[in-house]
């Protein structure tokens, strides 16, 4: 018994012999009359009071004879047998006994020392009455001194495990194999192991005796949890272990592993909880009870990472499947090895409020071109939402609410992945300090570089694709803007020119100014360079603003037509920086005063559109699809293939959709086949089955507009570059299906 | 944060027992001797725990955390003699958020309840 309060053993024996009284009354009134129900009742509630009262000290002489006294008067309650007299006879020395016992506590605090073995014989002829096979418990003189002599080899590593503080001696049943129990993996679990040591129950049984599927054998083990923990491990097979605090090392457990006992015990429960099939029925209380025990542990454990991702997922529980991954999270918490990932994550960082993950720029394009193939997926669901309709309508209107929840989703996916692209754009701003360096030693140039906004981000691509343009117009600028110091001198000037680099967000775009102090681009000789070279006649020379002249230096025809001189350099390479800027969506626009600078400006998209490709291909040629426009490909035989009136057509998810052959639309040769590559496409007017030779793997290109004699092909909207260098032409399908 | 504690157990004994264990706790501690006591309890007054007993007369313990999940999300635990999983699972289906087994350890009992409650 443990130490208890005066108080409390005081209302103990009070209780006790109230209800000991009680069932005294109610025996004999049974004995009167054998069948009166509530005579019954009272004994089996006087009983139970004893039994829960004795329980709450582990009183386990009277706990175990009232519980099989009670669980007889149940049977007797509901009919299944009657009072007789040996039965009478032996639930009043049951009560004599128990009156017995609560005296010697009332004495001495504690039960007499043979209770355990007196309780034994009673419950034996108790059990003679007992309708359902109550196994015997754990014997309550279980032998426990081999716990003090644990032979050391039997000990696995105690500096892990602390310090033992409860013996579990554990028979299993003869036939526990059958019942698919594991005697020695059940003992390996056990919560704190510190020893475990197994030997024969009985002398071994001689070898032609012995039964292959019999287990013969007791186990005895050593645990350092705390006894309620290993109780509860221990409960569904209370009938064959029995625990004691093992003496010697008996100890009060730490205020840690008590924490970490009642925080699994929790979660456990908590677990159980979401695991009820009906949790979302009705009030959700239940849930919302869960939710909070599980916050208030993970708070009271300081579980800071973990309480970030529980409440992520606590949020919005409507569906099962959101229990689900809610349970998964749960069940985690419950397995020792993240718990001390956990604990210990936080010694190594100390104080990082974020966290970085550095992650090859391939997988993230990787992880954007699933998003993209997941929105061309998602439109199959509207389309399977619309031809619900003539199903079901109320169908029709589930299938689209998940078709909006798909898609709202994989724009947030897709939202959040392209900013995992956005970079700064001091990572190309960097290498331009070094550049000006060395050049104004080449050049014999003395300039200051500026540079403003290097924190400005924008979309990888884009940053990529303005890297060389960048340094290509810094060149110039130093080659042909900047004055030596002495014409600069000269000119009232400061000795030291000025390069001022400048990059900002504005209306959604990025833009960067590059601006040198220099002796600026005289209007005049531009109009009167490009008349002599053919670019502009010289009427058109004569009525060109200064402006629109300047913008000359970008005319692919300005620069390679000449030799270099300080002049004409301006414009050498400044076409290909300019096209290099328009195919990446952007502008380039020059300013210039004579003898005070010139300004170049660039407005780029923050993203580069990076779009999603079919290709497919046709003869030699490769061809694109926009990925939005594709419903499904699949292959058709040549003979479901139906003319009708000239068109031919083909059965697609019980719709007739016209067929159309690529090559006969762009005018190249066919090759037969028996099997038709078909690609159902969607345009404004609906679904229509254009066939192409093979289909290749989607891939994400850049668009660019087409230059050139290509821009007056309307058939094409652009082409893009594959990672081989070959080009991609995509095709505009509006535009060439019309009139078909 | 609610530091009352209704416990709804039939025994003097148990009410007496949980009051001295969780007093020096900083907890106030309120009584039903049934569930239906327990409910009316309940109804007058917000309780930042409950401790219930199983089997009791009146209004069993099932029926009462049934009732009171209507009323409140408060933390529940079962104290139990009978230990079975069937139980268990009948006192988590009405309600429960906790199945403890007599005999009750204080520091375990003082422990959980401390975690459930987030003090």
């Amino acid at each position: 018994m443990p130490d208890l309060a005066d108080s409390l053993i005081d209302q103990f024996v009070l209780e006790s012999a109230e209800s000991l009284s009680d069932a005294s009354d109610a025996l004999l009134e049974l004995e009167k009359n054998r069948n009166d129900p509530d005579a019954v009742d009272r004994l089996f509630r006087a009983l139970h009071t004893l039994k829960g009262n004795a329980a709450l000290f582990d009183l386990q002489p009277i706990v175990g004879v009232a519980h099989i006294a009670e669980d007889i008067l149940d049977t007797i309650r509901k009919g299944r047998q009657e009072m007789s007299g040996p039965l009478a006879d032996v639930i009043f020395s049951m009560i004599d006994q128990i009156a017995t016992w609560v005296t010697a506590i009332e004495r001495n605090n504690k039960l007499p020392a043979d209770a355990a073995s007196v309780s034994d014989e009673l419950q034996a002829r108790l059990r003679e009455y007992s309708l359902h096979e109550i196994k015997p418990g754990p014997s309550s003189q279980a032998d426990f001194s081999w716990a003090d002599s644990m032979p050391a080899h039997a000990w696995m590593d105690i500096s892990k495990q602390g310090q033992p503080s409860v013996a579990v001696l554990y028979t299993p049943d003869k036939g526990c194999f059958f019942s698919g129990d594991d005697p020695l993996q059940i003992m390996r679990e056990l919560p704190g192991l510190c020893a475990l040591q197994t030997s024969f129950r009985q002398a071994p049984p001689s070898l032609s005796d012995h039964e292959t599927y019999t287990c013969h054998l007791k186990f005895m083990a050593l645990s350092s949890a705390p006894m309620t923990e290993v109780a509860a491990y221990c409960r569904d097979y209370k009938d064959q272990i029995a625990i004691r605090a093992s003496g010697p090392h008996e100890a009060e457990p730490t205020q840690e592993i008590q924490d970490t006992a009642s925080f699994r015990q929790i979660i456990t429960a908590q677990l159980r909880i979401l695991e009820l099939p009906d949790l979302l029925d009705g009030s959700k209380a239940r849930l919302n009870a869960a939710l909070q025990n599980i916050g208030n542990a993970l708070r009271y454990m300081k579980r800071e990472d973990a309480l970030e991702q529980f409440a992520r997922l606590q949020h919005n529980i409507t569906e099962l499947q959101d229990v689900a991954e809610l349970r998964r999270f749960v069940a985690s918490l419950l397995d020792p090895q993240m718990a001390q990932q956990a604990a210990e994550a936080p010694a190594q960082q100390p104080e990082t409020g974020r966290k970085f993950l550095q992650i090859e720029q391939g997988r993230i394009d990787q992880l954007l071109n699933l998003i993209s193939e997941m929105a061309a997926a998602k439109n199959n669901l509207q389309y399977l939402a619309e031809r619900a309709e003539s199903v079901s309508r109320e169908f029709a209107v589930e299938l689209k609410d998940r078709a909006a929840l798909v898609e709202r989703i994989t724009q947030e996916m897709q939202d959040i992945v392209v900013n995992f692209r956005m970079t700064p754009l001091s990572s190309i701003f960097k290498r331009l300090p070094r550049l000006v360096r060395d050049l104004s030693k080449e050049l014999n140039r003395k300039v200051r570089l500026t540079i403003e906004g290097g924190e400005t981000e924008a979309d990888r691509h884009v940053i990529d694709t303005l890297s060389e343009p960048l340094l290509h117009m810094l060149r110039n600028s130093m080659a042909h803007g900047i004055e030596p110091s002495e014409e600069r001198a000269a000119a009232g000037k400061n000795p030291t020119g000025s390069i001022r680099i400048k990059a900002y967000h504005h209306n959604n775009q990025l833009i960067i100014e590059v601006q040198d102090d220099g002796r600026g681009i005289p209007a005049q000789k531009i109009k009167e360079k490009a008349a002599a070279s053919g670019i502009i006649s010289a009427e058109e020379a004569e009525r060109m603003s200064d402006a629109d002249a300047l913008q000359l230096i970008f005319h692919s025809g300005f620069s390679t037509a000449e030799q270099v001189t300080s002049l004409s350099g301006r414009g050498v390479g400044m076409d290909v920086v300019k096209s290099t800027v328009e195919n990446a969506g952007g502008r380039i626009t020059v300013h210039s005063e004579v003898g005070v600078g010139t300004r170049f400006t660039l407005a780029l998209p923050l993203f580069i559109a990076a779009a999603q490709m079919m290709t497919v291909r046709v003869a030699d040629q490769l061809f694109g699809i926009p990925m939005q426009q594709v419903q499904q490909s699949l292959k058709i035989p040549r003979k479901s293939i139906r003319k009708i009136k000239k068109t031919e057509t083909f059965v697609y998810r019980d719709n007739i959709l016209p067929l159309l052959r690529l090559h006969a639309l762009l005018d190249i040769p066919a090759t037969e086949q028996n099997e038709l590559a078909v690609m159902i496409v969607r345009l404004h007017h609906g679904l229509v089955g254009l066939a192409v030779d093979d289909f290749l793997n989607p891939v994400e290109v850049v668009i660019k507009p087409l230059s050139g004699i290509l821009k007056t092909v309307s058939n094409f909207s652009g082409s893009a570059l594959l990672a081989d260098g070959s080009v991609l032409l995509v095709l505009n399908l509006e535009e060439l299906m019309r009139g078909h | 944060m609610n530091k009352s504690i209704l416990v709804v157990d039939d025994s003097h004994l148990v009410r007496m027992y949980y009051r001295q264990i969780l007093e020096p706790e900083g907890y106030e501690i309120f009584e039903a001797a049934n569930g239906s006591e327990g409910i009316e309890k309940a109804q007058q007054q917000e309780f930042g725990l409950f401790l219930v007993d199983i089997n009791m007369p009146m209004m069993d313990g099932l029926t009462f955390l049934e009732r009171i999940r209507d009323i409140s999300t408060a933390p529940a635990i079962v104290i139990s003699t009978e230990s079975s999983a069937e139980n268990e699972q009948r006192a988590y289906a009405a309600g429960a958020s906790l199945f403890i087994v007599k005999p009750v350890e204080a520091a375990n009992l003082v422990g959980n309840i401390h975690m459930l409650m987030g003090a």
